[in-house]
């Protein structure tokens, strides 16, 4: 029998807020072990919460982007059940009227189709705390730093078919993120994570088979091993004559392998209940629309901006299009008075390069637009050569330096002496006359190697423009 | 001055006026506290050297000249659910005895900035939930009127102080009767502030949509002058509303032309005949006055019992699912899983009425019954509150007895909830409805206890429901009979 | 309610179930549950559900980083604690 892969995606995304959900901790990451805490997210007797303003428009920019209906009036909901790592021994979530509907993401199929994947629901809740393991006193450690970060579930519906169209989806909502400037979205640090809803049928069927569900995947490659082993999992069991148990599994990166958690960890009753602590949200027309009018431009949008006004390559929009941060670099280098191209160029090869060189990825890239695009400018002016340009980008990509003090430290200033490069073209002519004579007798090639010569004479500091034009004249006559 | 024979007010105006210093009056407290509260129990954490310190500092900033509000320098103690750093909260439960709360509650706070000098918490029962001050860990505290029976509750700790003249004030805590109650049945004013009016930021929960705080005092000036320190928008809790303020000055004995309802359905059946007597004598009164009394059916009136037990529970055990042994509270020892040291550390460190609040709260949450109990409670509330508001469109206040009986013998109660659950028949529609209400002593029962009559108000008719007891207790002496004898 | 009702509830909640309080106690709840039916009577056909009686809605806090607290004051209250953790029985691997 051909079997079909049914798949659903519950997506949480931490947002990047300074603030917690509920009050004034930071979410800065790391920390050591419960400094980010206070009364309202260690869950103190009488703490009450509060709701961060930001956390709400977040949510709401996000469902604009996705094409999700707004919740005009939306509340909060208490999840309960007991875990060491949440202190209230209740998650404040969204059940009854979460903030977003609706909606939904085009994914692209393995055959090249277009597909469109709907959404269920947005709804905003509070992260829980980190447990660590406690090898020397086999005990468990408990960390609340983390409680209280804000969170926004993303549900699809079970519309995927395959492990491609979930991280085409992926790959996508994360970069609509990273463009709304509401998450990092980096996977190491947990701030984004999917959990999965994986069921087969008989291909072409349209009753639902039973789902397991599948946490703890921590990288796009875990989530497509992850489905297709759990589906190859769930057809063998059927092909067997036994029947899938529906059950929540456990990704284990390392074994390659999922396991089914323990039976006590899967009844829950989660007791949902309107918050009483936390007054309903009201979204009215206005505060849409303000929302709305606040949208920073999309990939989308400035695919067709970059090819129309800056008049950049496909190849070229493809690659800066992938990451808000270097299409935010692009802009305001841009803004500066960088020209476009000049712009992406220094991006795609240089900037990149060092990223990959250090290991970077380049939505952590910390570089100053301001300092590149002076440097850019200099090269321009004739003041640098493309040599000393990028030797001064690797100055300030490694340590932030100081374009200005960098280039007069290291001597890298062009100099603009018509008698020292005449004298240097003279001798370059007189030392190596047989190079001359190639050249005089149409040797082109050897062209190259005198200006070399020049350039090595003057120790890099002259313009090759005025090197060219001077050698150019010396060998005319 | 009489340390015993004075109010809050009173003792403030003689610091100001130089004829007593707030460590005197603190003094006097420790004095008294210590000459009574061996049979009454209403006390059960004292910190007499720093309320010592905290006196000191605040009768310099008077002597300075300071202006430091009309309450400054007096002695008052809170009840054992709020939190004060430096002073456990225990919540008169086993769970919390050695809890120090890392951070003061707003109310708290807002009462030290006025230079109130709290001296210690109130026994209560446990988590608040009880009416007779009898399932507190601390053991049970007793009527001054009468040692043989309850002070009501579950802010029984805070009236009995008042009443026996340790403290001229507490602050109590009221989630379906439990400042009203107490007061009634032991001969002092309490008043339940509109909901919001008065943060809950640092009241451990019991019942977060009905929860409120509130003053117990000698009378309704005094009420109105905690009132008007401690209410106000909170940053700390989003509950909170704009209430109105200058209730003290709003108190000018003016009652003519009040409107005042009488539900038929709280003088049915059930309500004993010497409370029936003093509360109709009470309409009497105001009617005396030149308000306009008149009875009418209010409706509802039965539904308000088993809704408010079902929103009330429902909320307590998601409130109470915090105490799980490790953070703060009991912690049952040599636990070997994480399951059964919250299992363990709960079960013994709650007691039997908490525990089986808790569990009807979970059972009315869970898959199945949501919709049966907990919908359909809050539609019950809805209706409820549509009642009042129709009340209230043709009454200023409601006139009602505050519980059906006088205080009841220590031990009398505790063997059927249910017939205890039906005792707060006249006290948790309000909270339901988010209202104000007061209850002040109107007369006594054939044995010499205290009976309480209640004033209700709409939301935000805070002011009005003072001032029409402060116009009661100008024309009666009820609230100036005190156990402020030996005892 | 059944026996094993209250045993579910009980499992819920995180509350043992002592053998001797048992029968009492389903006798009390099934009471308390009766009494409830009550509620069965009214008619809210046309009602909707009031969760907050205030009627307050859009209360929110600003985006501002407050200093978080003193981890030992905060702490203070744990019995069980190790590197700055709360300590628990072993929960994770």
């Amino acid at each position: 029998m051909k079997w079909e892969l049914v798949c659903g995606l519950e997506v949480h995304v931490e947002m990047n807020t300074r603030t917690k959900i509920f009050c004034g901790c930071t979410t800065e990451f790391g920390g050591a072990p419960n400094t980010h805490v206070c009364p309202v997210c260690t869950g103190q007797p009488g703490a009450l919460p509060v709701l961060n303003r930001q956390v709400v428009e977040n949510a709401m920019m996000t469902g604009l982007a996705l094409g999700c209906d707004i919740t005009r009036l939306t509340r909060f909901d208490r999840k309960n059940y007991f875990y060491p790592d949440l202190p209230k021994a209740y998650q404040i979530s969204q059940l009854y009227a979460p903030i977003c509907t609706k909606g939904g993401i085009e994914v692209t199929t393995e055959e090249g189709k277009k597909k469109f994947i709907r959404l269920h629901e947005i709804h905003m809740e509070e992260d829980a705390g980190k447990l660590v393991h406690d090898p020397w006193t086999e005990s468990t450690l408990c960390d609340y730093n983390r409680c209280g970060v804000p969170l926004m579930e993303i549900v699809t519906e079970p519309d995927f078919r395959s492990a491609h169209e979930v991280i085409d989806f992926l790959t996508k909502l994360r970069s609509t993120l990273q463009f709304l400037g509401v998450s990092d979205c980096k996977m190491q640090e947990g701030s984004i994570r999917a959990d999965l809803n994986i069921s087969v049928r008989p291909a072409g069927g349209d009753k639902l088979g039973t789902r397991t569900e599948m946490k703890n995947m921590n990288s796009f490659k875990a989530i497509a091993r992850a489905i297709d082993t759990e589906a190859r999992r769930q057809i063998e069991t059927l092909e067997s004559g036994n029947k899938v148990v529906q059950e929540t599994r456990r990704w284990d990166d390392n074994k390659d392998a999922s396991f089914a958690m323990r039976s006590k960890e899967n009844a829950q009753d989660y007791r949902y209940f309107p918050e009483p602590d936390l007054p309903p949200v009201y979204i009215d027309d206005a505060w849409l629309d303000k929302v709305r009018g606040s949208l920073p431009e999309l990939a989308d949008a400035k695919r067709v901006r970059y090819r129309e006004q800056y008049r950049l390559t496909e190849h070229d929009i493809g690659i800066l299009c992938q990451s808000a941060r270097l299409c935010r670099l692009l802009e305001e280098l841009v803004a500066l008075g960088t020209e476009p191209k000049e712009a992406a160029n220094w991006i795609l090869s240089e900037v990149l390069r060092l990223c990959k060189e250090a290991g970077l990825d380049a939505g952590d890239l910390q570089l100053d637009a301001g300092r590149l695009a002076h440097i850019i400018e200099l090269l321009t002016a004739g003041k640098l050569t493309r040599a000393s340009a990028r030797q001064a980008l690797e100055a300030v990509f490694a340590d932030d330096a100081d374009v200005d003090a960098f280039i007069r430290e290291k001597g890298l200033l062009v100099e603009r002496d018509a008698g020292a490069v005449a004298a240097a073209v003279d001798q370059v002519l007189r030392d190596n006359p047989d190079a001359v004579k190639k050249f005089r007798t149409g040797n082109e090639k050897v062209y190259g190697f005198l200006t070399g010569q020049c350039m090595k004479l003057l120790r890099g500091k002259a313009d090759p423009k005025d090197v060219n034009a001077a050698l150019r004249e010396a060998l005319a006559q | 001055m009489n340390y015993t024979q004075s109010t809050a007010l009173e003792m403030a105006r003689a610091i100001r006026e130089g004829k007593v210093t707030s460590p005197e009056l603190v003094q006097a407290a420790k004095a008294r506290i210590e000459d009574v509260d061996g049979s009454i129990r209403a006390m059960t954490a004292l910190d007499w050297e720093a309320a010592m310190r905290r006196a000191e500092e605040v009768q310099a900033r008077i002597d300075r000249g300071e202006d430091m509000g009309r309450l400054a320098g007096v002695p008052m103690a809170i009840k054992d659910n709020i939190c004060m750093r430096g002073l456990p909260a225990a919540c008169g439960s086993k769970m919390l005895l050695e809890f120090n709360p890392p951070y003061d509650a707003t109310a708290v706070d807002k009462l030290q900035g006025a230079g109130a000098v709290i001296v210690g918490h109130t026994n209560m029962d446990e988590f608040a939930m009880g009416s007779t001050t009898e399932t507190s860990f601390h053991g049970a505290t007793h009527n001054p009127w009468n040692l043989q029976k309850t002070p009501g509750g579950s802010s029984g700790g805070s009236a009995a102080a008042v009443a026996a003249c340790e403290l001229p004030c507490a602050l109590g805590s009221d989630t379906g009767g439990s400042i009203r109650q107490p007061a009634a049945f032991c001969g002092v004013t309490g008043f339940k502030p509109t909901y919001g009016a008065v943060s809950r930021y640092g009241l451990i929960a019991y019942a977060s949509s009905l929860d409120q705080i509130g003053p117990l005092a000698r009378d309704a000036a005094d009420c109105a002058a905690i009132y008007d320190i401690i209410h106000g928008k909170d940053v700390h809790d989003a509950t909170t509303v704009d209430s109105v303020c200058g209730a003290l000055d709003a108190l000018d004995g003016g009652i003519c032309g009040l409107r005042v309802g009488v539900p038929e359905e709280y003088f049915a059946k059930g309500l004993d005949e010497d409370v029936r007597a003093r509360v109709l004598e009470t309409a009497e009164t105001l009617k005396g006055l030149g308000a306009q009394v008149e009875n009418f059916s209010l409706g509802m009136v039965k539904y308000a019992v088993p809704a408010y037990y079902i929103l009330a529970c429902a909320e307590a055990s998601s409130n109470l699912s915090r105490f799980d042994g490790i953070k703060y509270g009991y912690r049952a020892d040599e636990a070997e899983d994480i399951v059964s040291l919250m299992s363990r550390s709960r079960t013994e460190g709650f007691g039997k009425e908490v525990r089986r609040r808790i569990l009807l709260g979970t059972f009315v949450l869970s898959s199945g019954y949501y919709d049966a109990y907990y919908v359909k409670a809050l539609k019950v509330k809805a209706l409820i509150k549509q009642a009042f508001d129709a009340a209230f469109a043709k009454y200023d206040v409601i006139l009602s007895p505050a519980a059906p009986t006088t205080a009841l013998g220590i031990g009398q109660s505790l063997s059927d909830p249910l017939k205890m659950y039906l005792g707060d028949i006249y006290t948790v529609s309000v909270n339901l409805a988010g209202l104000p209400a007061v209850t002040f002593p109107c007369g006594f029962d054939r044995d010499g206890m205290p009976v309480g009559a209640q004033l209700i108000g709409p939301a935000h008719g805070d002011k009005t429901v003072l001032r029409a007891a402060d116009a009661f207790q100008r024309a009666t002496r009820f609230h100036k009979m005190t156990k402020g004898g030996a005892l | 309610m059944d026996e094993r009702t209250l045993e579910y509830i009980a499992e819920l909640s995180r509350l043992a179930l002592p053998q001797e309080e048992k029968a009492e106690l389903l006798a009390q709840m099934q009471q308390i549950l009766d009494y409830m039916e009550l509620l069965g009577a009214v008619d809210t056909e046309h009602a909707e559900p009031l969760i907050q009686a205030a009627g307050l809605k859009n209360v929110f806090r600003e985006d501002v980083v407050q200093p978080s607290y003193d981890r030992e004051r905060l702490m203070a209250n744990a019995k069980k604690k190790l590197d700055g953790a709360y300590q628990v029985p072993r929960t994770v691997e």
